[in-house]
């Protein structure tokens, strides 16, 4: 009697040949065939639920925990909460803004101001080729805007010049109390004078000398860092 | 060969999103230029034509192409509508598969496809990096799961580049792309010559693309005249020496269908001639790209028609990027399979949105359709899921369900602790320790976590440094952070701004851990707390370390009361407050109206200290005469800790006796005028100001003088005193404040008046003669301090406190319920 190999029916089943066909391939009866195919078939399945246990079991723990107040932090976080500035042509930029109830109350019991009547600017930082702390911007423009305002268009702003801009209130001495502060943006350069820094930034780059490029990326390194994670990731 | 390369880029720029639309109008625009896709796939199947064509299609519109709905309808307008015979039995014989066609036009070497956002959106404009790799991995998705096939090479939509995204091709195994020539010629540095390839940071080609071609191209009925000679000028600007120049020309695909006969002409012409001769990018790219210049590139416009939409719709679009940032927060955690659904849902409606907004002719109509169901699905985040609605939903737009791979970013798993988790504001806290604030937050925290409570911190990061995040103990966090003006010289502008960086961190807290509770140490983090109080929903307690009226006696100056009025506003909104002595107690009761029962006093701890460790060295530095009694006192150098009073008892004894060394350490501004009060009356022999103290040298000179004193007019509590007794040595206290509370006369310490020099003379003169009552009183002191105020005591009555707070918090929630 020939010892009918599990491999050979699957091979044969899945070419599309019938029982009967393969009985006759292989030189057996097709009782013998659909005896081990049915073997076989219950064998995977029982595996399969195995699988699915072990899936579940395993991925289970690792659900973390989502507090009640994660959705509500989420909303306060990213909806109703950010500063972000486009470039819309080499010199015009879109600056768009959105301060959530809870700072406007923290904003109006430090300050005893009323966020219906109060001074609303936006502050224009240039901060080419230097980290930014707030007070050592090469120059700054402040522009008013009106209460309940979200947005502003900036023309003729000048090239090749790294810039951030702040939504914040003027205080009765025109001082500027920022409340939110937007990603860097960097104007092209659109002459050849204008070229020139960044050869020594690039040379260090393709050394490998620097593990953040030193220059203004979209969306920011952070972004860089979690790619090169996913990286080790798909590695492991 | 002395001429340039070229390479043909066919640009389908359908509105795809008029197939969703109600308006008849847009929808038949819709089907006018599929009708001339079907053309162009026509006519490049039928001719030969001797170069490839570089296809760039919008991913949503080939996932439209598959529907069968799309498919019945487009039969059905060719029939009805169009008179060209030939495409619609060319549509029939196809199967009316657009998609077939296309992967066949491929296997035979006629067209290449460029893979593009999935929206057709400008990427350059999308605010976060979940939001670039959807658009990526989705648009490459479709094209894979369609034709089966993996591009090469990318167009950006419009040509809008910011540095950086060739990050995000780099990822994908895309190497080549196309710039405004402008942007290359700028590069920086400034490429070897004009019309050459440049690779980017991350290793991107880029092809240059001259704007003078494509505005011409651009045109609704471009003249063969007219580009004739643009091509000429552009391949004269070429260097032909160096053999490497490529001009790279997209043209719109409706303009293609018109004038590609003639266009062919042209360009067979100037192959002819050897003016150029076509080249595949990856051909280019094999053969240049060794010797390529490196070059930083910056943000690139090749088609600014869509700014002005931009700017008079910027709501819309903020909208947009908002939408985009949620769905960033959304990847961040691990979801359910249910809300994963949800997940799903909201990534399409703002892959959806933006392919509608980077269209020319929407509607606020049509865009607050999708801005609504992403409202309500975040609602569903919240709370029970609208089945029906999700299903009616999802039936709307049946497409955008390829699998894609993305990876969630790496998860930080946190496993719940059944801990009450306290959230506490305090400005001050080690390596920042200006007063007594700080060393109380360090032994309360402490104690709190030896009671089963997990302490969650927020304090002020060093103007110097990086704001960060250390689990300093087990069930000890401490989150640094820094006002976004981190040098802001006006305190008060500065600690409005670590208010609002507090906020910040404490929302973001708030999305992995649910607070039993608030505490805020005096009014510096008041408006923080006041807000966190009400956003998160917990109940706020405050303690109140010193006031403003009680340091000056009364309000006078301007920021008293500035600070008085920020005082006043945390007392009354916490739910409850902590004093630290039944001085401070009447203090706060009589300045604020506030009701004994919101008061509880817990007095401050100390921690026992190991008295062994006392140093030798910073007192041998002294070289001090063996036979000469130390006198010791400590404090920031104002006027309310009574130093004035202490010189002049030095004054005095100095008269009458040479026995005495009186070590005073500290620093503030009265550090000057005491300094020439003992100049001018002659007792630098037996009087030094030491400084500041750090720990261990502060032990060391408890440990070894004779007598400490506390001569301080107001003093809330007077934690110095217990630094003192823990060392066993005779204290004489001023009789005030929150010391009152501490000693009692004659058996832990002495009291002495306050302000009152004659007094304190008395009191030191009684220690030095009768020396056995002052080991007694020391050892007395030292008893005292460790039964009573060891931070494990301490701890447990805060504890019970804040148990307290959370019990009545709720018992109240359940009477208003």
């Amino acid at each position: 009697m020939l010892f009918l190999l599990i491999d050979q029916i699957v091979s044969l089943r899945r070419k599309g040949l019938s029982f009967r066909k393969i009985a006759m391939e292989l030189n057996s009866t097709v009782g013998k065939v659909q005896y081990q195919w049915k073997k076989y078939v219950k064998e995977k399945e029982k595996n399969e639920q195995e699988e699915e246990k072990k899936i579940t079991t395993k991925t289970e723990p690792k659900i973390p925990f989502v507090s009640e107040h994660f959705w509500t932090s989420v909303d306060l976080l990213t909806k109703k909460n950010g500063m972000e500035a486009w470039l819309t042509s080499e010199n015009t930029a879109l600056v768009f803004w959105r301060i959530p109830e809870g700072k406007w109350q923290l904003i109006s019991t430090y300050y005893d101001i009323d966020p219906e009547t109060c001074s609303l600017a936006v502050k224009i930082n240039d901060i080419t080729s230097i980290i930014y702390n707030g007070r050592n911007a090469h120059s700054y423009r402040l522009l008013p805007v009106e209460n309940g305002q979200e947005s502003i268009i900036l023309q003729d702003l000048s090239p090749n010049r790294s810039l951030c801009f702040e939504i914040g209130v003027l205080d009765v001495y025109q001082s500027f109390l920022p409340i939110l502060q937007s990603n860097p943006l960097h104007t092209p350069r659109i002459s050849q004078d204008q070229v020139g820094t960044m050869e020594k930034e690039i040379q260090n780059w393709e050394k490998g000398d620097n593990p953040i490029p030193n220059w203004i990326e979209h969306v920011s390194t952070y972004s860089y860092y979690e790619l090169e994670e996913q990286e080790d990731v798909k590695k492991k | 060969m002395n001429g340039s390369y070229f390479q043909l880029i066919v640009i389908n720029n359908i509105p795809f999103m008029n197939y969703f639309s109600e308006d008849k109008n847009k929808k038949r625009e819709f089907y006018e230029h599929t009708i001339q896709f079907i053309n162009f796939l026509f006519l490049t199947e039928k001719n030969n034509s001797p170069y490839i064509i570089q296809l760039v299609v919008p991913p949503i519109y080939m996932e439209i192409l598959d529907m069968q709905s799309f498919r019945e309808e487009m039969t059905e307008f060719l029939e009805k509508e169009n008179c060209n015979v030939e495409l619609l039995t060319y549509w029939q014989q196809k199967d009316k598969n657009l998609l077939k066609i296309m992967k066949s036009l491929i296997q035979d070497n006629r067209i290449e496809l460029l893979a593009s956002p999935a929206s057709f959106s400008q990427v350059s404009n999308a605010s976060t990096s979940t939001g670039v790799q959807l658009q990526m991995e989705m648009g490459l998705s479709i094209i894979d799961d369609y034709i089966e096939y993996r591009p090469k090479g990318f167009w950006f939509p419009e040509g809008y580049f910011s540095p950086g995204l060739d990050l995000y091709l780099q990822k994908e195994k895309l190497t080549y792309s196309y710039l405004n020539s402008a942007t290359i010629n700028h590069s920086d540095p400034l490429p070897s010559d004009v019309g050459l390839a440049v690779e980017s940071p991350h290793h991107v080609v880029f092809f240059p693309v001259e704007e003078s071609l494509y505005q011409i191209f651009q045109e609704k009925n471009p003249q063969k005249q007219i580009w004739d000679k643009a091509i000429m000028e552009v391949l004269e600007s070429y260097n032909h020496y160096t053999n490497e120049s490529i001009l790279s020309l997209p043209i719109d695909l409706e303009s293609y269908v018109k004038i590609g006969e003639e266009l062919n002409k042209s360009i067979r012409y100037l192959s002819d001639e050897g003016y150029m001769v076509h080249i595949t990018p990856e051909t280019y790219l094999n053969q240049f790209s060794q010797g390529m210049d490196h070059v930083h590139l910056c943000s690139s416009f090749l088609d600014r028609h869509r700014e002005s939409q931009i700017k008079n719709q910027s709501d819309i679009y903020a909208s947009l990027a908002f939408v985009e940032k949620e769905l960033h927060q959304w990847r961040q955690v691990l979801l359910s399979n249910e809300a994963k659904s949800v997940q799903k849902q909201l990534e399409k409606e703002w892959l959806l949105l933006s392919a509608l907004l980077y269209q020319d002719n929407w509607t606020a109509e049509e865009a607050s359709s999708y801005l609504e169901a992403a409202n309500q699905l975040s609602i569903f985040m919240k709370g029970p899921i609208d089945k029906e609605w999700m299903s009616l939903r999802e039936k709307v737009h049946p497409i955008l369900n390829p699998t894609i791979q993305m990876n969630n970013p790496k998860i930080n798993e946190i496993i719940p602790s059944n801990k009450k988790k306290a959230l506490i504001l305090s400005w001050e806290y080690p390596p920042n320790i200006v007063g007594g604030l700080g060393t109380h937050v360090v032994g309360l925290t402490n104690s709190l976590i030896k009671n089963g409570y997990e302490v969650h911190l927020i304090t002020a990061q060093d103007m110097q440094k990086k704001a960060e995040d250390v689990e300093e103990k087990n069930g000890l966090f401490v989150y640094r952070v820094k006002p976004i003006y981190s040098l802001e010289r006006n305190f008060i502008h500065w600690i409005g701004g670590l208010n609002l960086a507090m906020w910040d961190k404490a929302i973001e807290l708030g999305k992995k851990t649910t607070f039993d509770l608030i505490q805020a140490h005096d009014w510096l983090v008041g408006a923080a707390a006041i807000s966190l109080k009400d956003q998160l929903n917990i109940p706020l307690i405050a303690t109140i370390h010193a006031t403003e009226h009680g340091r000056n006696g009364g309000i006078y100056t301007e920021m008293q009361k500035f600070i008085h009025g920020k005082e006043r506003q945390l007392i009354h909104a916490a739910d409850s407050l902590i004093v630290c002595s039944e001085y401070m107690q009447d203090e706060v009761m009589s300045i604020f109206e506030v009701e004994q029962s919101k008061i509880n006093i817990i007095p401050n701890g100390i921690e026992s200290m190991q008295i062994e460790n006392a140093s030798f060295p910073s007192v041998e530095s002294l070289h001090l005469d063996k036979n000469k009694k130390i006198i010791f006192a400590m404090g920031r150098m104002v006027k309310e800790k009574g130093f004035g009073t202490l010189l002049e008892a030095a004054r005095k004894l100095h008269k009458k006796r040479s026995d005495l060394y009186f070590v005073i350490a500290g620093v503030g501004p009265m550090y000057d005028e005491y300094q020439r009060f003992i100049e001018r009356n002659g007792l630098s022999e037996c009087v030094q100001l030491i400084g500041y103290l750090h720990g261990e040298q502060k032990n060391a000179f408890y440990a070894h003088a004779n007598i400490v004193v506390i001569p301080s007019s107001y003093e809330p509590f007077g934690i110095v005193a217990l630094e003192s007794l823990i060392f066993a040595v005779p204290t004489i206290v001023s009789h005030t404040g929150g010391l009152k509370g501490i000693i009692k006369n004659g058996e832990t310490g002495l009291f002495m008046e306050p302000n009152n020099a004659d007094n304190l003379v008395e009191n030191i003169e009684y220690l030095l003669e009768n020396p056995t009552e002052g080991k007694t009183i020391g050892k007395n002191g030292q008893k005292l301090v460790s039964q009573l105020f060891s931070w494990n005591r301490i701890g447990e009555e805060t504890k019970r406190v804040f148990d307290e707070l959370l019990v009545n918090t709720k018992v109240n929630e359940s009477i208003s319920n």
